[in-house]
């Protein structure tokens, strides 16, 4: 039942409604609309990066998990196995996710913490299928230059399974860190049955000059998976803002470690040709998470997953009981054609220099180019001036465009000098190598704007609310195709 | 979503999508095209749709992403938005109760627009609670009680201003 009972209404509801009725549409408006909506076809095939429906706002059920989502993304399964597992009922595991059966799974008994070199490495989780393994570390309390020893412990921190093959086995999978704390985490192969089972580092960096590095080496007992190690099923969708400018703020998920909270969102945008970058700085942070008491949870991390798949922030752990905040009051929107053979081919502007001019001779164009409904350039005219030569356009928008940019093709090369340019402020001057001859065509290349709506982007949440991530959010959360503008 | 699923929806809420853009952006051919395009983009995205006992909610939140979109474009390009007369866009009534309807609506629309976007959902789109929670994204308990507290205030309102 969606609307309302007028047989319900009291006397004052009935005279509100009265004083608020408006006419009715028109029964030739809402005929031909009809007639239209009739003649649209059924919508192609919506599944780009993502190859299954998508997946919907909040206070729609979703019926996919993200952690369904993220096996598609790195497994790549096809859409018909995807529905299976859907329709089967599901129990997740951190790390692994969707498991059939738990009798064929194993955890970890009870966290591992070694200190040495002055720092403490500990395994704090892992679940093992009969498919796949997946641990996390955490390392807490490096005293030099976390930057390096972090980025030295990703690029030689290689994990060994097995410490007596020569190859590690494992693959790293995601970390991030905060002021204190990196976390680590590794897809292994099955480890619930395997014998004398081991996990080292046998390559991290010494912390002392001229000492051999320790060797850091774990002994993990297993045990079987019960249910209590299960995370709740998650069939909420994502949580949606409002709309502004085809750009909405999305929650994909949370993510918890003992210490701190991970928030997953990103910005859905327009067109996979859109990009955004957040505006402001780490204080005031953008975005801002705050609780009801207007507390601020401040990002110790955030990380840029993909400026156009989404961000990622560590913040202080975040409780359940508590009802919190998002909110992004700005952004820049990027539109880049990244296609060259387009970028030639839809070229808005071509000049022919056929015919003799001088300096000061005008290319009138008039017109107005549309990219990406309902961002629109007029470009006005083109000039020729010397000393030295170059053009300059002219041109004009219809909304707050920071700036823009131009590339030049042309059949004399080289004639332009330098690109793609940029401008923004209504003239682009482009460098030319001689007086220009033959045929020159200036695609567009970038806009970007700066977009600041009235109260931002904001999220009212709690994290129960969430679907609750099984690992570190991926580098790779599914592009959704946005509704498509008349 | 089948064509004649799609119909039947479509008679089903065109009326009250219509009134509720009419009442907000106060301009008949404005409303007409806000709410083409708001059918436009839902039938054009109705793959990405499932549950239709939610189909209102998400129609409406649509609706209201246009209306929004059309007062946003108007204020980048400094526009005043035109809009008509009450005689234009509001039923008329028989007298006395004609000016009556007026007097209430003034009293409405001294409301602010967090609380008179609750009345347009409830009495000019007819929209149980349920769906008007999912549009505002809050409980359904908190959006009756928030319309009973409202309705109360504006009853008391009236009835001053009548006196």
């Amino acid at each position: 039942m969606t609307k309302l009972n007028t047989n319900s209404l009291n006397p004052f509801e009935e005279k509100l409604s009265l004083a608020l009725q408006v006419k009715d549409a028109p029964e030739d408006f809402t005929q031909t609309l009809k007639s239209q909506l009739e003649n649209i076809p059924e919508s192609k095939d919506m599944q780009q990066n993502l190859r299954l429906k998508s997946p919907k706002m909040r206070w729609a059920v979703a019926g996919i998990s993200l952690a369904l989502i993220a096996v598609i993304v790195v497994f790549a399964i096809g859409p018909k196995k995807v529905w299976a597992e859907i329709s089967s009922f599901l129990q997740r595991l951190p790390g692994v996710g969707n498991v059939e059966d738990l009798g064929d799974s194993c955890v970890l008994a009870k966290p591992i913490s070694i200190t040495q070199e002055g720092y403490t490495i500990t395994l704090e989780a892992l679940s093992s299928t009969d498919k796949k393994s997946w641990v996390r570390f955490s390392l807490d309390g490096w005293q030099g230059d976390r930057d390096f020893y972090y980025m030295m412990i990703r690029e030689f921190g290689k994990l060994q399974y097995n410490i007596d093959t020569i190859k590690p086995q494992s693959t790293f999978v995601g970390d991030i860190y905060q002021s204190e704390l990196l976390y680590l985490e590794y897809e292994l192969p099955p480890v619930c049955h395997a014998k004398d089972f081991r996990l080292a580092f046998l390559s991290l960096p010494a912390s002392k000059q001229n000492m051999a590095p320790e060797v850091w080496e774990f002994e993990p007992k297993l045990r079987a998976a019960q249910k209590e190690d299960t995370l709740p099923k998650n069939d909420q969708g994502f949580l949606s803002s409002e709309e502004h400018e085809g750009i909405t703020m999305q929650i994909l998920a949370y993510y918890e470690t003992p210490k701190f909270t991970g928030l997953s969102y990103r910005f859905q945008t327009p067109s996979l040709r859109n990009s955004v970058s957040l505006l402001g700085g780490w204080n005031p942070s953008n975005p801002m998470i705050v609780d009801s008491e207007g507390n601020n949870y401040y990002e110790q991390d955030r990380r840029s997953a993909s400026s156009q798949y989404g961000y990622f922030s560590m913040v202080n752990k975040m409780p359940h009981d508590e009802s919190f905040h998002l909110n992004s009051p700005s952004m820049m929107l990027y539109w880049n054609e990244l296609d060259f053979e387009i970028l030639e081919n839809k070229a808005p502007i071509t000049i022919d220099f056929s015919a003799d001019f001088e300096k000061g001779h005008e290319w009138k164009l008039d017109f107005w180019y549309e990219y990406d409904y309902p961002y629109k350039i007029y470009f006005d005219k083109v000039v020729y001036r010397e000393s030295p030569p170059h053009l300059e356009v002219h041109y004009g928008t219809d909304n707050d465009i920071n700036y823009i940019q131009l590339y030049c093709f042309s059949d004399v090369a080289p004639l332009c000098k330098g690109c793609p340019y940029s401008s923004s402020e209504g003239v682009f001057r482009i460098g030319l190598a001689e007086k220009p001859s033959g045929q020159l065509k200036l695609g567009l290349y970038s806009v970007s704007r700066e977009i600041e709506p009235p109260e931002g982007w904001t999220i009212d949440f709690t994290l129960d609310e969430l679907p609750k991530a099984e690992w570190l959010p991926l580098y790779d959360v599914p592009y959704i195709v946005p509704e498509q503008r008349p | 979503m089948q064509k004649a699923k799609l119909n039947e929806l479509y008679d089903e809420w065109i009326q009250a999508i219509y009134r509720y853009t009419l009442s907000r952006v106060k301009h008949v051919d404005d409303a007409q095209d806000i709410t083409s395009q708001t059918f436009l983009s839902a039938w054009q995205n109705r793959e990405r749709y499932q549950e239709r006992g939610e189909f209102a909610a998400w129609l409406f939140s649509i609706a209201r992403n246009k209306i929004n979109d059309h007062f946003r474009q108007a204020q980048r390009k400094q526009k005043r938005i035109q809009t008509l007369g009450d005689d234009e866009i509001y039923k008329l009534s028989a007298e006395p109760q004609h000016e009556t309807l007026i007097a209430l609506r003034q009293v409405i629309s001294t409301l602010s627009e967090k609380d008179q976007e609750l009345i347009r959902l409830r009495y000019v789109a007819g929209l149980d609670f349920a769906a008007i929670a999912k549009i505002s994204r809050r409980s359904p308990a908190a959006c009756r009680k928030a319309c009973s507290r409202l309705v109360a205030k504006l009853k008391a309102h009236f009835e001053q201003e009548q006196e």
